[in-house]
This record gives C-alpha cells, structure tokens and sequence, in this order.
C-alpha cells in the first residue's frame, strides 16, 4: 500500500475521509483539522476574489469599449471640423483675394556694398538669400505680417515691381558702391500696389557699380561670390564690355519676366 | 521704401519637380537586308 504522503495532495484528503469512517482517529487529527478551517477561510476569500475580479473585467470591458467609441466620435468630430475649417478658409482667401503660387514671384531690390559686405536696408546678407523676421514677433509666427499688425514699416524682405520705381540712376546701376537685383520671392508674400515684401527671398540676377568695377550677371555661381565676397569677387567678374547701363537694364528686367505664373 | 497700400497675400509653395528616367523599350523590327 503507497504511502499517504506519496499521493498527491487531494488524494490525502480523500484517503483521510475513507480512514476517519474506518478507524477512530480523530485525536490525531488536531493539527489537520486546523489546517483544514485555515483552507477553507482562504477558499471563501478566493471565492470572493474571484468574483470581484469578473466584475472588475465586466467594468474593464465597458470601459474599453466606451473609450473605442469616444474615440470614434472624437475622430469624426475632427474630420467634420476639419472640413467646417476648410470652407472657412476658402471662404476667408476669396474674400481677402489670397492667392497661391507654385513658383516664385520676382521682383527688383537694392543693396549697397560696403567693404567686404553687401548690405539690404537694415541687415548685411553674408549670401544672396534671406529668410525674413520681424521684431515684434514670437517664433512660428505669420511672417511677414500682414494688415498692419506691425510696423511701420511693416517686417519681411522687400522689393518692388518695376525698376522705375526706384530713384533716378538706380534702375540703370549708375550709382556707386550698390548693387541692383532681381529677387525670387517665396513662402508667404505679401503684394503691395508698388512691390512685395516677402518671407524668403533669394537673388537670381545682380548689376553692381563699385569702385569703378562693373557686374552685371545672372549665374549662380557668381552671385554667390558677389555677396560672399563682394570686392574681391567685382575685381575677378568684372565684365565692363556687357555691362554698360542699357545691358544691366535689360538683363534685370529679363530676369525678372522669367517664370511668371499667372 | 514705400510701396504702396497692401493688396493681397500670396502663398508661394515651390513645388519638388520629380523627373524620374523613362526607358523607352525599342520595339523595332530588325530590317533584313535584300541581296541582290
């Protein structure tokens, strides 16, 4: 016969009910009887462990559930949102006559060259493009602003539509020691009546009188040095015989016709 | 500088031209040469 304490526990529990009908033994049996009262308070707490358990999964279930459909309403919110914003925004850019380009819009500027540096009105441009910023503003605003929200005078790279708006001898480059240039204008561009003012702009074309050294070019490669490193780079580019008034003139207002969108 | 009374705003996007290469399959026929 196996030894009790060989069977699996359940099974010595059994075996135990089968000895206490056979054999008078219940005065062995004071520390099992304990035991047993200690197991079957520990079943009812499990019991009841259990049950709050189910319940606590039922509720996880509602939960989860209702956060799935909070979600859908709020995604469908956004997306009716989204679409209420959308005609709004149309709406707004007809009535305040807002219009989009996919290329850049030119227009003609000024910059006067001093020693080693070509300067716009306020600012040297160490390269021939800049990203304008207005001093009122915070970061990640609409610059430049627009509707008189700053200024005077109003932030953002200017320039203006023709050359004849400029002073006499401006257009033709005949005075000193400045540059005239056609400027590429994108991001957001605000159109005046006489020119622009813009949020980046860079240089595609570039007439310069200084020292008695005349450029006139369109090539990329030397604008970059003409504003890298203006009095050097005159010297070396110098074209005298293509860069008479009439020829800057034409090469600007050229320059300037090129890529239109309309 | 003054130019002018503000007219409008204009919002340029420049816009990425992909120019990805075609290959153009030659479908032609080679010409048998006639010998007289």
């Amino acid at each position: 016969m196996p030894r009790v304490g060989s069977q699996p526990s359940s099974k010595a529990w059994e075996m135990l009910q089968v000895y206490r009908e056979r054999y008078p033994i219940d005065h062995l049996l004071g520390q099992v009887d304990s035991l047993e009262r200690s197991i079957q308070r520990r079943e009812a707490r499990h019991h009841a462990i259990r049950r709050r358990l189910e319940s606590l999964e039922k509720e996880l279930s509602a939960a989860t559930a209702e956060l799935d459909a909070v979600a859908q309403e709020i995604a469908g919110s956004r997306t009716a949102g989204a679409l209420l914003i959308e005609d709004i925004i149309d709406r707004v850019r007809q009535e305040n006559d807002e219009r989009w380009s996919p290329i850049p819009i030119r227009g003609f500027r000024v910059w006067r060259i001093e020693s080693e540096a070509v300067w716009g009105n306020q600012l040297s441009w160490p390269e021939p493009r800049l990203e304008s910023r207005c001093l009122r503003s915070v970061p990640g605003e609409d610059i430049p602003h627009s509707l008189g929200r700053c200024g005077p005078p109003a932030c953002g790279i200017y320039a203006l539509k023709d050359l004849d708006f400029f002073p006499a001898g401006v257009a033709s480059c005949e005075m000193r020691d400045m540059a005239v240039g056609v400027v590429a204008l994108a991001g957001k561009v605000v159109e005046h009546e006489l020119g622009y003012r813009a949020q980046r702009a860079s240089v595609v074309a570039l007439a310069i009188h200084h020292r008695g050294h005349r450029v006139v070019t369109d090539r990329a490669s030397e604008i970059e040095a003409l504003f890298r490193t203006p009095a050097s780079a005159i010297e070396r580019l110098e074209n005298n015989d293509v860069s008479g008034p009439n020829e800057a003139r034409a090469l600007l207002e050229r320059s300037q016709k090129e890529d239109k969108w309309t | 500088m003054d130019i002018g009374k503000e007219l409008r705003v204009i919002v340029v996007e420049e816009e990425e031209v992909l120019v990805e290469p075609v290959q153009v399959e030659d479908d032609r026929q080679p010409v048998e040469s006639k010998k007289d």
